[in-house]
């Protein structure tokens, strides 16, 4: 897919009235949407015509969205995001085993929902084009725990453990300033930069609270193990190698 | 209904129905001994007496057989020879000097007894004379002997009977103990039953019903079955109430997503601004309630996490939402709990101090058995007689803190159960300078069982 031409996007509701709000919101935010109730006019629809993302609800009639998630990464490398009413925790480890690739809870924000789908078709459209260099690849089995020093970040699960297997809490916007300094390990990585990688998420972020983020990672990380070292007047250097699992 | 004249000795009145059955069987085993008693001392009275008739009755005959046998100048020796202390004979050789018989009842009532026993007395011509009492211990009578010569006879302070049941009121006591114990024994097996309704009477309402086995006597296994199905009764319309407003709580969402999108499509700022709060506070009602009834059937599993992380992350929240929070304490201090639930928990706190005491400030203190977390604020603090209070379901404090903040006065609540499920405590305090904090301890119990997988784990990673 070319970055510059318009994404099309499924969705998968049973809702009708919130299947023409989605899609309202798509369409007034440049995307190209089509919406279909279950998991076969799902199947229907994607026979016809290709899709850069699939948006896919958990609660439907018939075939529950995990298995159709399920079954559709079985022969597709498209893009899911799962949308579900439970807003637990719990349903979203579920969906991303289900080869989900990211997961938005009911009620959510237009501008959070937005926010998710272009990252999501950044990360996509950054590994599909380029071939990039493995870190974060879509629709491929799980491979998105990354460990570095002893640390290990399960990036499906949003879940970051130490060198002792005791759960470090991160906030989104610390999650993936992580990621992104992982994805871009041993590299001196500029202010202007972190903010770009990192803004899908941050709504209104500027220089000084990317330094307010670094600090608050650094000290969950553990300030003596110096694993993000500062660069005077240019950024910041993620300092350890990371494994891939 | 206690008499009057009772009242003053009501003190003395037991309160167990152990007690008052103990009194109630100590008091009849005492009636029924004493009662026995005067009934059979009476009845071995009786027989004794009759029995001592009736041998003098035999002696008297026999004086006068033998009297009768032999020849008159002897008589009068031999009837001294019959002689005993109890009883003495003399022969009268002239029928002149004998007495009339006596005219009082006791001595008609001897005579008669003592033809009863030997009528062979009748044709001797028997009289006797007595006082007036009876039985007759002192008497004297005569009989006539065939020549028609008088065998005189006499009695002085005939030995009273004792009765043998006196030589036995040891045993008799020994026995009456025995039973009582015995029948408190009894009592204690017939009261358990109803000492496990009280205990599960009393942890009704504190958790999953309390079934009682219906074991006991009748009336007993009645009231537990009853107790049992009254129980089930309740669980069921509990369970329905429940379920009921987890369903619409759980359908509000549906509508509360859409509500949020058609807001994004409002065209002022500020309207959109307006309705995204109202929906925050929606959901955070619909949230607050899923959370509280799901409660007590979280699945979530304790594990290993790190807890200044934990309340960083709400802090540093709180502060990009613009609030005044601060941190102060350890960078790192592992336990064993269920992040979910304490996330939750402190986000409760914490944005109660915010919105009620102006910012929070959370310090954690790392101790020997517990990490105690105080999230400080200062706002006007709560009056004492609501510290428990403030932890019921859906409480509010409308008179000092409403400021139109909404909210279920669950936040609290679910706080304390996420709390008590990690076996911690949480309590609240008034500080002097004014302020409130809210102090939640946690328990490291589990730490030592957690040690060895954890080094096994060190050695995989690193």
């Amino acid at each position: 897919m070319n970055s510059l031409s318009i994404a099309r996007i499924l969705l998968v509701e049973d809702d009708p009235a919130m299947r023409t709000l989605i899609l309202r919101v798509l369409k007034e935010n440049g995307f190209e949407a089509t919406g279909v109730r279950d998991g076969r006019d799902m199947a229907d629809a994607l026979g016809q015509g290709s899709y850069d993302l699939v948006l896919l609800d958990v609660m439907l009639p018939g075939q529950s969205g995990l298995d159709i998630c399920r079954e559709l990464r079985r022969t597709s490398q498209v893009p899911i995001i799962m949308v579900s009413a439970h807003g637990e925790e719990i349903d979203m480890v579920l969906g991303l085993e289900m080869g989900a690739d990211d997961y938005v809870p009911k009620p959510f924000r237009a501008k959070e929902l937005l926010a998710r789908i272009r990252a999501l078709l950044r990360r996509a459209g950054h590994n599909g084009a380029g071939g990039g260099n493995g870190a974060g690849s879509i629709g491929s089995a799980p491979q998105d725990v990354m460990v570095f020093a002893g640390w290990r970040l399960d990036r499906r699960r949003r879940e970051l453990t130490d060198p002792d297997g005791v759960a470090v809490d991160l906030s989104g916007a610390e999650h993936d300033l992580l990621v992104s300094f992982l994805e871009n390990r041993q590299r001196v990585i500029g202010r202007e930069r972190l903010l770009e990688l990192s803004r899908a998420r941050l709504g209104e972020v500027n220089d000084r609270s990317i330094d307010v983020l670094v600090s608050r990672l650094r000290r969950k990380l553990g300030d003596e193990n110096r694993l993000i070292r500062t660069v005077r007047g240019v950024g910041y250097i993620f300092t350890a190698d990371v494994i891939l699992l | 209904m206690t008499p009057p004249l009772l009242h003053r000795w009501a003190h003395l009145w037991p309160r167990s129905l152990i007690g008052r059955l103990g009194v109630v069987l100590f008091g009849a085993v005492l009636l029924a001994v004493i009662g026995n008693a005067i009934v059979l001392v009476q009845a071995e009275q009786d027989y004794g007496d009759e029995t001592q008739t009736w041998h003098i009755a035999e002696q008297v005959e026999t004086a006068g057989h033998v009297l009768s046998a032999i020849q008159p100048e002897r008589r009068a020796a031999v009837a001294d020879s019959l002689s005993s202390p109890f009883l003495t004979f003399t022969w009268v050789p002239n029928p002149a000097e004998r007495a009339n018989q006596g005219d009082n009842p006791a001595s008609w009532l001897l005579r008669h007894e003592m033809i009863e026993h030997r009528p062979a007395l009748a044709g001797l011509d028997l009289r006797l004379r007595t006082g007036t009492e009876t039985p007759s211990k002192t008497f004297d009578g005569d009989l006539r002997l065939t020549d028609g010569s008088i065998l005189r006879f006499g009695a002085t302070d005939l030995p009273a009977y004792v009765p043998v049941l006196y030589a036995q009121l040891g045993s008799i006591a020994l026995l009456s103990i025995g039973v009582l114990l015995m029948a408190l024994f009894l009592v204690q097996t017939l009261a358990a039953p109803l000492k496990m309704l009280v205990k599960a009477a009393d942890a009704v309402g504190n958790g999953p019903p309390v079934f009682i086995p219906a074991r006991g006597p009748q009336e007993i296994r009645r009231v537990a079955l009853a107790f049992n199905a009254m129980q089930r009764r309740i669980d069921r319309l509990i369970t329905s109430r429940t379920e009921a407003l987890a369903a619409v709580s759980h359908d509000m969402r549906t509508p509360i997503g859409r509500l949020r999108l058609r807001a994004g499509f409002l065209s002022s700022a500020e309207e959109r601004a307006a309705f995204d709060s109202d929906l925050d506070e929606m959901e955070g009602m619909v949230n607050d309630l899923l959370d509280y009834l799901g409660g007590e059937e979280d699945p979530e599993r304790p594990r290993r996490t790190d807890l200044p992380a934990l309340l960083s992350t709400l802090v540093d929240n709180a502060v990009d939402a613009g609030h005044a929070a601060r941190y102060d304490g350890p960078d790192r201090l592992p336990l064993t709990l269920r992040p979910l639930g304490m996330r939750r928990a402190f986000s409760n706190i914490i944005n109660n101090a915010i919105t009620y005491g102006g910012g929070a400030r959370v310090t954690v203190r790392d101790t020997a058995k517990a990490a105690v977390v105080s999230i400080s604020d200062d706002g006007p603090g709560i009056p004492e007689a609501q510290f428990e209070a403030v932890f019921e379901p859906f409480h509010r404090l409308e008179e000092s803190r409403n400021r139109g903040t909404g909210g279920t006065g669950l936040g609290l609540t679910i706080a304390r159960q996420a709390v008590t499920r990690e076996g911690g405590s949480i309590a609240l305090k008034n500080r002097p300078e004014g302020g409130l904090t809210v102090i939640v301890s946690i328990p490291k119990q589990d730490e030592a069982a957690q040690k060895p997988t954890q080094k096994i784990a060190r050695h995989t990673l690193s």
